[in-house]
């Protein structure tokens, strides 16, 4: 009888332990890299971008309304800091068919009409979104590369004010790689912002 | 006796009516917001967090609507918590009134998100829909998802009270 408790439990810890990991990254996590197509056609890798110290990965997407109030924040961003070693990587994993403004033809338009500095890559399989954990857009991993390793530095919102971006006093990722940069630790590694859902496939 | 019992019961009838015409959307704060939710007594709050442009929220409105009708005379009330955007706050109204939901609505306007999701449900990505039962001054249940079906909301509410 305790032999059988002992593999009950057993079981349960495993099955509790592979469901933790099913819910993606955490603050601390290595990345695994990627490759995803980008809208110029070409495919890219994490370690494909040269002297990058990191990468703000952002699941970002066109039709959304949180994505579309933080575009203009995700330009700047990059201006800011691709030069200090860390591009943005925006990833849209949306399913077409659930949401028909993010199929990669639509992704290919907005990032011209934008003119988008960083690569949007189409994570048409979602296995990205899903490895990583993202669940919403926009939803920011700032990775630091870290000897061989790609560590996950920083998770969630891009600041505190979706709706208006003078009135955000909290610039989280802006925050993050300024202690990064300045070799400190990063002070708020997870935040919660709300956004849309990523629509997975059916 | 007859007649009067008669205009008794349509007075009732038009007051009942009159009672379950919500307020216009409003602006609410955190604290307004647990105030509303958390209270002593036996009423099971089912608080539905939205927007107007979010397919999957708009997708499961009738559910929320077709049973705040059957409840209707339980103690159960439903709640719906705009997330659009202050300024917004004509066309929610707008859309709540042409979808007819008959529901309880305010536009939450509380503030930093990493503050006030943490303070609701620590567990809450952020996402939505997502959905809230309180009784008696607790929260009873969290769902961060949508409800595909009528029977699937029911399921959850009764699951829970």
């Amino acid at each position: 009888m305790k032999k059988l408790l002992a593999g009950v439990i057993a079981l349960c810890s495993i099955a509790f332990v592979s469901q933790a990991q099913d819910a993606g990254y955490k603050p601390g996590s290595e990345v695994a890299d990627f490759k995803l197509k980008n809208v110029d056609g070409k495919t890219v890798s994490l370690s494909s971008v040269n002297d990058a110290k990191g990468y703000i990965v952002v699941f970002t997407c066109n039709h959304c309304p949180y994505a579309k109030a933080y575009e203009d924040r995700i330009i700047a961003l990059h201006q800011k800091y691709a030069g200090q070693g860390y591009p943005v990587i925006a990833i849209n994993s949306n399913d077409p068919k659930v949401a028909p403004d993010d199929s990669y033809s639509k992704m290919k338009e907005r990032a011209k009409e934008k003119q988008f500095p960083f690569v949007y890559l189409y994570d048409d399989k979602q296995e990205i979104a899903k490895r990583f954990g993202a669940v919403r857009t926009p939803h920011v991993y700032l990775v630091q590369n870290s000897g061989n390793q790609k560590i996950v530095r920083y998770i969630g919102a891009i600041d505190n004010n979706w709706e208006d971006a003078a009135a955000a006093d909290q610039h989280y990722v802006a925050q993050a790689i300024d202690e990064l940069n300045a070799g400190k630790p990063v002070a708020m590694q997870e935040t919660k912002a709300i956004g849309c859902t990523i629509k997975w496939k059916k | 006796m007859k007649a009067m019992l008669l205009s008794l019961f349509v007075l009732l009838t038009a007051l009942r009516a009159q009672a379950q015409a919500p307020a216009p959307v409003d602006l609410y704060s955190l604290q307004q917001f647990q105030q509303r939710v958390l209270q002593e007594n036996d009423t099971l709050y089912v608080v539905n967090f939205w927007a107007t442009w979010c397919i999957p929220c708009v997708k499961e409105l009738p559910h929320f609507k077709d049973l705040s009708r059957e409840y209707a005379n339980r103690p159960v009330k439903f709640i719906l918590m705009s997330l659009d955007a202050k300024d917004k706050i004509a066309q929610t109204n707008a859309f709540i009134q042409k979808k007819k939901m008959g529901i309880e609505t305010h536009l939450f306007a509380a503030g930093d998100p990493n503050v006030w999701i943490n303070a609701l449900e620590p567990s809450w990505e952020g996402s939505i829909p997502a959905t809230f039962l309180y009784q008696n001054g607790t929260k009873l249940a969290f769902k961060e998802s949508y409800f595909a079906t009528k029977k699937d909301l029911e399921f959850f509410i009764n699951n829970h009270r």
